[in-house]
């Protein structure tokens, strides 16, 4: 069969829209490198010299690997250019590349993404990367017009940033992406439909330049929109990964919101205020209340860490109705306490102080939350908390160290806005996470090393600090210079929660109260001296989890689940819980285990299986996704080949109408011309012409012959003129016929019909259509 | 179809008697299988034939060598400008010894009539003869007379732009089952022509190798042979499409499409087949239906013959794959 040269028009279009659609999907890549420009920026010139080269090549009839080859050294010419100044990377320019590129692995290996381009410039890795992607696109799509296939490198180029970063992925990418696979889908199933389809119905062929039918667009179309819902609900089976491609984020504001300040303007001044006065009291049934927060900062800019530019819609009042707690497993065990709070004059807030986390608050006066934080802001500029009392429920949860270090991936969970960062950070302070969190494998693991190790190695101090929690202030808190390492709560937590976002992990800054006193029985009093503030970190499955970095002088209770050891069960008998040691001096303690606990609830039987060897789980269950898809995707290949050979197999030991539609898959999967429309005489000539000229009655030609006069006979003789049984001689001769059919063809189509039947995407028609409209009368006439 | 098929012996006759009578007409007509075999499918399918070509290509031979190898009745009649319906039906006249009127039939009345030159006579003559050819009956003076069976009328015609020639009207052309070309002969044809027509008249040899008894034993065998609903639906299609296509003024009749599965039929039987298959239907289209179609103005400017446009509606007309039950 020979291909027909393109024109140039269409083989631009279709090389253009390829390399489009491959750029789209790098689009996702950039979250990579924080200079996401120098990458993406020289990828389009990569697509265009990818398109151009590849629509010239084919034009050129050069074949698709002759075109390859060009694209490969025009690309690496343009590439080389890019990355060392010389598109002919000879000498000097080489040893530059070569520089470039390890500077670039070395990097990728140093930093986690989003890498500091100045840190490390890993851009050479990713503009071949993204230049690999376009020439397998392109190779696939255009070149070989195998579009489906080409799904394959546009999903990984999509979705490599979820194994990466663990962020979400970004849905318009995703649309657009998936539009530009459409479009190259249909491209190829209309030229098919073109080359291979009858258009008899249409008059003779060649007066219209192409067909196009609405049974063509639909066919197409439908199986577009099946590929990629598809790929939309596939990954959502997948646990390892839970991406959430369509994730567009919550509902919009309302209009009417309130800005918000910032509350650690308060807390410094506060703090530095020099009598402790009582601030606020709490009667509760609780035994042992915990931090009381007042709000939670979530923008972290070069300058300080702020509450950022929130929209609080009207409807979040607190009425007593809160939304579910935000990312909290339903199987953690909790315990729920109300509290009601008197504020003193003493406290003038725009802010609520609350549990967190809160089931429901009661309080006068057009305070709303924000559903993403659940802290609580006035809305009125006139109303804040001093003299006033409300009520509330707090929920204590019974985290346990295992399951928080068993948590999967935290993706589409929480906004990128939890780990986003300004530009231009010290690398000192990824450094640093970096090394103290070096052999923590898991999330929880990392957040509880940083939190050790500036308790281990910081001091705590109000007076020679300079306020502030910028960058500036926290690289000279981080610093082992003079005046280093040492800083109030306000620079731990701002430390510790920038250091986290560094290292990909969500994760906020929350000012309010430390551990109450006891002033007389159910009856607690927070003042000025307990002001403080901490680092709040996510979790999947426990939600924001609270950590305490500041040093024991200061806070000297830490949540009892960063204490907990995380390796597996513990077996000894003298602690049957597995329960670690708490060593918060205070044995009321806010985060101490209630005494109903049991030991069920403290330990994962999974987790315990998951993590023994050694090995971290979070790696295992990597290690495990990634055996999985690779076999999932190793299974799609081989899927259609295994349905063709399951149908064939079915279809031979069919009746002669099904061995005769075999015949025809066969014949349309090799590429064969298969007659159709035409007499089982004409059809059968033509495709003798395709069968090896061998001798004797077994050969494949005899049988081709024997198989078409028996379908003339069964469909066009007398219904009353059986003839013995020979439904085994047709099986042999379907048999014959089909294994001569591939053994005749060239290899590379029986590689094509094996891999990649064209049955599966065109299916045979039903064998009605095409048949006009009969007039019974004329008919019985003629009969 | 509750009438009993043709049996195996009886297609074995008729294939014998075909190879015969096909033996006999190329010892006349040479190097023309496919004309002969065309000829042959219109006597057995109980058509009528229509021969055009220009003059001296073996028209009459043609007609004359089919017509003496059969055992029956032969009329010849020359068709010219003042040949009178009556000579062709026959008349009554008054016979003065009985005093009474009698009918002298005309040249009809035979098994195999052959018209030469029919576009020579006027229309009215012409006719008197289409008219015999679809009834099969000659009425004259309120009285019928049946015409014998078979009945073949083998008419033979120049092309209309030839001088001297009434057009035949389409629904006229429309009664003759096939038409069929001679064409020149290829040389080799042409120079064994040249040496067995010089030295004496081959017409002359030809023995008759059936009778019309027998004819009509094959002609109902013809009769018996099974046309499958799905070849019937590709003839109506065929002939549908040939109405439908832009490039034809006027497509097949029905009586087209009844003409054509008789013809198919016959074509069938003689391949020792009681069934027909649609590539019998599809390899007599042209001999069928090309007489009777005729192309568009604007097909026709472009230079498109009928024969052409024909085996592009052919091409487009899909073979119904409808499964037996």
């Amino acid at each position: 069969m020979s291909r027909p040269s393109p024109a140039l028009g269409p083989a631009l279009v279709t090389a253009s829209v390829a390399a489009a659609t491959t750029w789209v999907a790098l689009l996702s890549w950039r979250g990579l490198t924080d200079r996401p420009s120098d990458v993406l920026v020289p990828l389009v010139v990569l697509a265009g010299v990818v398109a151009g080269v590849g629509a010239l090549g084919r034009w050129a009839r050069l074949g698709p690997f002759g075109v390859l080859v060009l694209q490969v050294v025009l690309a690496g010419m343009v590439l080389s250019y890019v990355v060392s100044g010389s598109p002919v990377p000879v000498g000097a320019a080489w040893a530059d590349l070569r520089a470039e590129v390890d500077l670039a692995m070395e990097g990728a290996r140093a930093y986690a993404p989003p890498v500091p381009a100045e840190e490390a410039d890993v851009s050479p890795l990713l503009l071949g990367g993204g230049l690999l992607c376009l020439l397998l696109v392109d190779l696939l799509a255009a070149g070989l017009r195998r579009v489906p296939l080409a799904g394959i490198p546009l999903l990984v180029a999509y979705s490599l940033p979820v194994g990466l970063l663990g962020t979400d992925l970004i849905w318009w990418v995703f649309a657009l992406t998936a539009l530009g696979f459409l479009v190259l889908l249909f491209g190829q199933e209309a030229g098919d439909v073109d080359r291979w389809g009858r258009s008899l119905e249409e008059g003779p062929r060649g007066a219209s330049g192409s067909l196009q039918s609405a049974g063509v667009r639909m066919s197409a179309v439908s199986i577009g929109l099946s590929a990629t819902a598809l790929a939309v609900v596939v990954p959502l089976a997948i646990p390892t990964l839970e991406v959430r491609l369509l994730d567009i984020g919550r509902g919009g504001p309302g209009g009417d919101g309130i800005e918000i300040e910032n509350p650690m303007v308060d807390l410094r001044r506060d703090l530095n205020r020099g009598a402790d006065v009582p601030l606020l009291r709490l009667t509760t049934d609780d035994p042992a209340p915990s931090y009381l927060r007042t709000s939670v900062l979530t923008r972290f800019t070069a300058n300080e860490w702020s509450s950022g530019d929130r929209q609080i819609p009207t409807e979040n009042l607190p009425d007593g109705r809160m939304p579910d707690l935000v990312g909290v497993d339903e199987s953690v065990p909790r315990s729920t306490f109300r509290y009601e709070v008197e504020v003193l004059d003493s406290l003038t807030s725009r802010w609520l102080p609350t549990m967190a986390p809160v089931t429901a608050v009661r309080a006068e006066g057009d305070w709303r939350y924000d559903a993403s934080t659940m802290d609580f802001l006035s809305a009125d500029k006139e109303l804040d908390t001093a003299g006033m009392s409300y009520s509330m429920t707090g929920v204590q949860l019974d985290l346990s160290a295992q399951q928080l270090a068993d948590a999967p991936s935290s993706a589409g969970q929480v906004s990128a806005d939890f780990t986003a960062l300004p530009p231009g950070m010290p690398p000192l302070i990824r450094q640093l996470a970096n090394d103290v969190t070096r052999q923590a494998p898991t999330r929880f693991e990392k957040a509880v090393a940083l939190q050790d190790w500036f308790r281990e190695n910081f001091t705590y101090s109000l007076d020679r600090v300079p306020p502030g929690n910028g960058t500036d202030e926290l690289v000279n808190f981080l610093s082992t210079e003079e005046g280093g390492r040492t800083g109030y709560c306000e620079q731990f937590a701002a430390a510790m929660a920038v250091m986290a976002r560094q290292l990909g992990i969500p994760a906020r800054v929350a000012v309010g109260f430390l551990v109450p006193d006891e002033v007389e029985d159910g009856v607690f009093e927070y003042s000025a001296h307990d002001l403080h503030a901490w680092p709040e970190v996510f979790i999947a499955g426990a939600g924001w989890v609270r950590f305490e970095p500041t040093p024991a002088d200061r806070a000297d209770g830490v949540p009892s689940y960063t204490r907990q050891s995380v390796d597996g069960p513990d077996t000894d008998p003298t602690s049957p819980t597995g329960r670690p040691q708490d060593d918060t001096a205070n044995p009321g303690g806010p985060d101490d285990e209630t005494p109903d606990r049991t030991p069920e609830q403290a330990e994962d039987p999974l987790a315990a299986t998951q993590d023994e060897g050694g090995v971290s789980s979070a790696w295992v269950v990597r290690a495990v996704g990634s055996v999985a898809a690779l076999l999932l995707l190793v299974a799609l290949a081989a899927l259609p080949g295994a349905w063709r050979r399951r149908r064939r197999v079915r279809r031979l030991a069919g009746d002669l109408e099904s061995v005769w539609a075999e015949l025809r898959d066969t014949a349309v999967d090799l590429g064969v011309p298969w007659q159709s429309g035409r007499s089982p005489r004409v059809t059968g000539s033509a495709l003798r012409e395709h069968l090896p000229q061998v001798g004797g009655l077994d050969a494949p030609r005899p049988a081709l012959d024997r198989l078409v006069a028996r379908l003339e006979q069964q469909r066009y003789a007398r219904a009353d003129s059986e003839e013995a049984d020979v439904t085994e001689e047709v099986r042999r001769d379907g048999v014959r016929v089909v294994s001569g059919l591939v053994s005749a063809a060239e290899p590379r189509a029986r590689r094509r019909a094996h891999w990649l039947p064209r049955t599966l995407v065109r299916p045979t028609r039903p064998a009605a259509s095409g048949s006009p409209v009969v007039d019974r009368e004329l008919v019985d006439q003629v009969r | 179809m509750a009438a009993p098929s043709a049996d195996g012996a009886d297609l074995g006759t008729l294939a014998r008697v075909a190879d015969q009578v096909r033996g006999n007409i190329e010892r006349v007509i040479e190097g023309k299988p496919d004309v002969v075999s065309a000829t042959l499918v219109v006597l057995l399918a109980e058509g009528h034939l229509l021969i055009e070509d220009v003059p001296g290509v073996g028209k009459t031979m043609l007609s004359k060598s089919l017509a003496r190898s059969i055992d029956c009745s032969v009329r010849r009649i020359q068709f010219t400008p003042d040949l009178l319906p009556s000579d062709v039906t026959g008349v009554s006249v008054f016979n003065q010894d009985t005093r009474t009127f009698e009918f002298r039939p005309g040249g009809v009345f035979a098994n195999v009539v052959v018209g030469d030159e029919i576009n020579r006579a006027s229309p009215k003559t012409q006719s008197a003869l289409l008219e015999c050819m679809e009834e099969r009956q000659v009425t004259v003076d309120n009285t019928t007379y049946q015409l014998d069976s078979p009945f073949m009328v083998i008419a033979t015609q120049n092309p209309i732009e030839m001088e001297g020639t009434y057009a035949l009207p389409e629904a006229q052309r429309d009664r003759f089952m096939a038409r069929v070309s001679v064409g020149y002969p290829v040389e080799a044809a042409e120079l064994a022509m040249l040496q067995t027509h010089t030295s004496h008249r081959p017409l002359d040899d030809l023995e008759p190798v059936t009778d019309a008894a027998e004819l009509r034993k094959l002609i109902a065998i013809v009769g018996q042979v099974y046309v499958s609903e799905p070849v019937q639906r590709y003839a109506v299609a065929i002939s549908a499409a040939t109405r439908r296509t832009s490039d034809l003024a006027l497509g097949a009749s029905p009586r087209a499409t009844l003409h054509l599965v008789r013809a198919a039929k016959a074509y069938a039987a003689m391949a020792g087949r009681d069934y027909v298959l649609p590539d019998d239907v599809a390899a007599l289209a042209e001999r069928v239906l090309a007489h009777r179609l005729l192309p568009s103005t604007e097909a026709a400017m472009g230079g498109r013959t009928t024969p052409e446009i024909l085996a592009g509606v052919l091409g487009s007309v899909a073979v119904p794959e409808g499964h037996r039950h």
